[in-house]
């Protein structure tokens, strides 16, 4: 009987799969300079430019501090100043581990900065020239019209003692110059604390919200068609869809969430949480920056299963480059849930979940 | 008064063509091999005066309808003794021949089109004796129809392994597989490393890529027309084999002599049941017991019963199943001397039913009729359960938990064809056909049991889609007409609806082909063919999956259809060798394609939103030079082709509405062929492909987004990355030997002889790297390949 397992043994050897490196030369693919901006209304406009890097290098990515950028806006013409702390992402990421929140250190990329606050209706164009790279980087975009939007009400629901949301209703006008949205619900508080040798953030983070629309015209299959859930965060917060799911009309969106509260509960710290104040932000986006922000979403979260599904390509508006020039016009609305009971108590932190 | 003259003048000249053709009597009857009295498909019919002929339908049958006077009729078939015999015709009368086989001709190897490939009219058609088949060296010896097929120009496969194949640039849903004239839907066994067909009861394999004759349809790129054994009407005879994995058995002979015959085969793997003693080992080592395995099967069988020379009744079962089994069960003490008993249990099953009826009757010596009734079935399920028992004394504590997934699709068929020759001139084929579709997409059940001895309680819970019914209903006519000695003709049309979801999708599908003899040897012949799909495949474009889906098109997912023109030249070199160079060019619309990001997993569910609606074209020159007599045969193919894929439809975007290539796009493919029989002791045979690299799509370039952090892959365009190229060489050598009740034969073949390491997927692997300061990562590009060097044996025994 043991020649018999000798056999399988040597027939599943046989047939185990067998790796070999493939030679590839990535001087077949140049970098590319890449060229990301996406101005929202009335704020300051930065342009971060950069090369792009082979897929097989590991090295750090690093902004081009001597190109020439200008933008123009149909009115005039504006030159771009290198700030090294232009593009600023820090603490505001980072890791749940365990128990204890962790968070990561700054990142500058840098970038240009420029002077121009940009309106609804603006039209830009901007214009990139990088020392030995042969080609001008150019791309256009527009500032899109406020979003209508209204929020209705929000309030906390529950089914039993485990299980209790939020429901955040609100209202949006679909316009023929708004075709496409994103809507981002986000927690108001965000406070710094820091003990003798430890860092704390009292944060309300949002678990996972599930938007929907409340109209029997609009298929659950659409839903899920053109809204994902992402939050450039932790949890899926955010979402974006487009007029095409509905022609025309008020149509009301409902997002479902729960409330995770981390924070001193320390009464001398002045603030009032019975309420936890919630920000909606809404835009109204161009064409060009829904596709690109919608693709670089799937292209992150639905690579999971490799073999068994198709790439995503990230949609690029840049010409000579690429990357994306996309312009927001943003709204923020703030409301309030009604905080509920303290749960539990864990080396200093108070884990509270809301309830009625 | 001019009307009535007009309708006189009709009548007469009516009259005058009857008259015309009173002195033409017909000959017709069935050929069939005198071995085995199995009927011959496409043997010739030759009248050596007037220059007439005919070639047998798919029942051996054959009419000619000739001038009264002498005949002299040369009967041919590639492989047998040509037969002569002169008649003094002056009646209709029927003549039966039988064949001997000839064994000075030795032939082996694949016959492009038909006999007198270069004189018919039908292009882009490979005819395959399954002998040819057989004589193919394949992996782990196992016999492979679509393997086969393969090798042939125009005809590529997919992944290392697969038998999928890839037509003229067609995907692996755009083939039309029938068993006995029956649609077969999923052909692959173990993941596609195996088809479904097992060549013991195959009698014919038909390959149509293009210039489709109006009684096909359904499908897009290909039909693969299969017919299988009627059985020995002399004797019993059987066959038995062994091989690495599998070992087969097929029996056939009369069940009532020169009236009703019987053909069964069954094939088996057995790795499971060697497995068996390890299975048990890890059981053991889990303290509990554990019976696993996995198998597929295939049985075939056919009875034929001949009421008559002109009735025949034909009744045909197919049916093959993979099978995934594994039980496991625990006992093990419970509480205060009580015992605790644990059961898990996974089946999952997948796998074609066919079942068909068929009835051949001749109801004039012009007009032959065949009357079916099929059912087809496949399914795919899955039932994962766990039951937990808790004794304690006389008291029971049990709970019980099943859940099941159920998909599949199920035909019932009903079909009328009818041939009618009214001179050898035309031969005129018509009928329709009637199939209701009942789709199963996917439905889950969970069932939860908990209780005691007192009572218990049920949970019960079905999700899931529906059935959807369709109806497809399909009408043709076509005429193969001899216009003149050297130009001759088949025109047809095919008439198809399918009716779904309060939905009608009519279409209209001519087909027309022609061929054109420039001298004796030589011929031209061009073929244009519109084929209408209404329905697709959803299934991974790497792999063959169980799960892969069979789905109607919907109100939102319209008929998938094809244009397709091809034109070649046919050359038959002293008789020696036959040559052909055809090339084609086919455009297809509404092709779906899996739209960025989605995934195979759960795709029956919501699948409309998985996919995108596009276009698609392909076009190429296809080389075929061929030896099919003599010791020493085979032959050269090669194809130069380039298929494309266009999404560009507003808000259904792929590549960014740009041309693609698609993913089994390849520019060459080669393959050779060759196979020497020296004696009858002794065969061997050898086969090298190559073809160019799979496409694979790579983000080339990364970069990163300063506004969330995030690093962006840069794919610049879907399919941009062309894997390193395919070739192998396979060797098969077959030693027979005359035992007293049969013959025995020792097959040995290696796969890969030089162990190329093909690739069948390529990916960036990270490599961690320990360094004085740290640790670092590097990348590289590594291709995984499946199948090395693989020798196998093999043993049966005819008799």
């Amino acid at each position: 009987m043991k020649h018999i397992h000798y056999i399988i043994f040597a027939a599943l050897a046989l047939l185990s799969s067998c790796e070999k490196p493939i030679d590839f030369d990535p001087g077949e693919v140049s970098p590319y300079v890449v060229m990301i901006s996406k101005p929202v209304n009335d704020s300051l406009m930065s342009v971060y430019v950069g090369y792009s890097r082979f897929f097989l290098d590991n090295r750090q990515f690093v902004a081009i501090s001597d190109a020439t950028v200008t933008l123009s806006d149909g009115t005039g013409t504006y030159a771009g100043v290198y700030d090294p702390k232009c593009f600023f992402l820090s603490d505001y990421y980072g890791y749940y581990g365990g128990d204890e929140y962790w968070y990561g250190d700054s990142v500058f990329y840098g970038g240009y900065a420029f002077t121009l606050r940009p309106q609804p209706g603006d039209s830009l164009r901007l214009t990139a020239t990088v020392p030995g790279y042969d080609k001008t980087v150019t791309a256009s975009t527009s500032i899109p019209q406020l979003p209508d939007i209204e929020v209705v009400d929000c309030i906390v629901d529950t089914t039993d003692y485990y299980n209790y949301y939020y429901r955040l209703r609100f209202k949006v006008k679909s316009r023929s110059d708004a075709e496409y949205y994103s809507v981002a619900i986000k927690n108001a508080v965000t406070r710094y604390i820091s003990s003798s040798d430890t860092y704390y953030w009292d944060t309300v983070n949002l678990s996972p919200v599930y938007f929907s629309v409340n109209d029997p015209l609009v298929n659950s299959s659409d839903i899920e068609d053109v809204i994902d859930g992402y939050d450039g965060s932790f949890y899926g917060n955010e979402m974006y869809f487009s007029s095409d799911m509905f022609q025309g009309g008020e149509h009301e969106f409902t997002a479902v969430f729960s409330l995770y509260y981390y924070d001193y509960s320390d009464p001398s710290n002045g603030l009032d949480y019975r309420q936890v104040p919630i920000l909606l932000e809404v835009k109204s986006l161009t064409r060009e920056l829904y596709r690109y922000e919608k693709t670089s979403v799937n292209a992150e979260y639905n690579s999971f299963d490799g073999l068994f599904s198709e790439p995503t390509q990230v949609i690029c508006n840049v010409k000579g480059g690429i990357g994306v020039f996309g312009g927001a016009s943003q709204k923020t609305f703030k409301t309030k849930a009604n905080r509920c009971e303290v749960f539990s108590h864990n080396d200093g932190y108070y884990f509270k979940k809301g309830r009625k | 008064m001019i009307k009535t003259r007009k309708l006189i003048l009709i009548v007469m000249l009516l009259l005058s063509v009857d008259a015309a053709t009173a002195q033409n009597y017909t000959v017709r009857g069935t050929i069939r091999a005198a071995s085995s009295g199995e009927t011959l498909i496409s043997a010739t019919v030759y009248d050596m005066l007037s220059g007439k002929g005919a070639l047998t339908n798919a029942e051996g049958r054959y009419s000619l309808t000739l001038p009264k006077g002498k005949v002299v009729l040369r009967v041919s078939y590639v492989g047998y003794k040509t037969v002569f015999d002169t008649i003094a015709l002056d009646g209709n009368i029927e003549l039966n021949v039988l064949m001997e086989s000839n064994t000075e001709l030795k032939v082996v190897t694949v016959r492009a089109d038909r006999i007198s490939s270069h004189k018919s009219s039908q292009m882009s058609a490979i005819d395959i004796p399954v002998d040819n088949i057989k004589a193919v060296p394949v992996l782990f010896g196992e016999t492979d129809v679509l393997k086969a097929l393969q090798l042939l120009p125009g005809v590529q496969s997919g992944t290392e392994g697969m038998s999928g194949i890839y037509v003229r640039g067609g995907g692996p849903d755009q083939n039309l597989f029938l068993l006995d004239g029956v649609p077969l839907y999923n052909v692959n066994h173990l993941g596609g490393f195996f088809s479904a067909f097992n060549a013991d009861a195959i009698k014919n394999v038909t390959l149509y890529k293009g210039s489709f004759p109006a009684h096909f349809g359904g499908r897009l790129s290909s039909v693969l027309d299969i017919t299988s054994n009627d059985g020995n009407d002399k004797k019993l005879h059987g066959n038995a084999s062994v091989g690495v994995i599998a070992a087969k058995v097929n029996l056939e002979g009369p069940l009532w002599k020169d009236k009703t015959t019987f053909n069964v085969s069954y094939r088996r793997t057995y790795f499971d049941l060697l497995a068996q003693p390890l299975i048990m080992t890890i059981g053991a080592m889990e303290d509990g017991r554990l019976n696993a395995g996995y198998y597929f099967y295939d049985l075939n069988a056919k009875v034929t019963h001949r009421f008559s020379s002109r009735s025949r009744l034909i009744g045909s079962w197919y049916s093959g199943d993979d099978k995934i089994y594994a039980r496991m069960r625990y006992d093990y003490s419970g509480y205060g001397g009580g015992t605790n008993e644990e059961k898990m249990k996974l089946g999952y099953n997948w796998g074609n039913l066919v079942g068909s009826l068929r009835w051949n009757y001749e109801l004039n010596p012009k007009l032959f009729m065949n009357v079916t009734g099929a059912y087809t079935r496949y399914r795919n399920d899955i039932s994962i359960g766990y039951e937990e028992y808790s004794y304690y004394y006389n008291d029971v504590d049990y709970y019980k938990a099943e859940m099941y997934y159920k998909s599949g699709i199920r035909d019932i068929t009903g079909r009328i064809d009818f041939d009618y020759l009214p001179n050898p001139d035309h031969t005129v084929k018509f009928g329709g056909n009637v199939l209701h579709h009942i789709f199963q997409p996917d439905v889950t059940g969970n069932k939860m049991e908990e209780g005691n001895n007192s009572g218990g309680t049920v949970y019960d819970t079905v999700l899931g889609e529906s059935k959807v019914h369709a109806n497809e209903l399909s009408a043709y006519i076509e005429d193969d007409w001899s216009i003149t000695e050297s130009l001759k003709i088949n025109g047809g049309v095919n008439l198809t609806g399918f009716a779904v979801q309060g939905k009608f999708y009519p279409s209209l599908q001519p087909r027309l082909s022609g061929r054109l003899m420039i001298n004796e040897d030589l011929s031209v012949k061009v073929g244009y063919s519109y084929m209408t799909q209404y329905m697709h495949q959803l299934s991974n474009s790497s792999i063959s999956l169980p799960t892969d889906l069979w789905v109607p098109v919907t109100k939102r997912i319209e008929p998938m259809y094809a244009h397709q023109v091809a034109a070649g030249v046919f050359y038959n070199l002293r008789g020696l060798v036959d040559l052909s160079m055809e090339v084609y060019y086919k455009k297809m619309r509404n092709m779906i394609e899996y739209r960025d990001g989605a995934s195979f997993f759960g795709a029956s569910s919501g699948w409309e939103d998985k996919v995108f609606m596009g276009d698609g074209w392909s076009y190429g020159v296809e080389l075929l030079a061929q030896r099919t007599i003599g010791d020493f045969t085979g032959w050269v193919g090669y194809t130069w082709s380039k298929t494309m894929r266009l999404f560009d439809r507003p808000g259904q975007e792929i590549n960014n509405g740009e041309p693609f290539p698609a993913k089994y796009d390849r520019r060459h493919d080669i393959s050779i062929m060759l196979s020497y029989k020296p004696n009858k002791e002794f065969d061997c045979s050898a086969v090298w492909v190559f073809s160019s690299g799979n496409t694979g799509t790579l983000p080339m370039q990364e970069y990163v987004d300063p506004t969330t952090g995030q690093t962006v892959s840069y794919i610049e365009s879907r399919n941009n990355f062309r894997m390193p190229a395919y070739h192998r060489m396979d060797i098969g050598v077959n030693f027979h030997k005359e035992k007293k009740h049969g013959i025995r034969t020792w097959s040995l073949s290696v796969y890969n002889l030089y162990n190329r390491k093909n690739p069948f997927m390529v990916y960036e692997k990270n490599n961690l790297h320990s360094v004085i300061n740290g640790t670092h990562y590097s990348s590289s590009l590594v291709q995984l390949s499946l199948f090395p060097i693989i020798p196998s044996v093999s043993y049966s025994f005819k008799f």
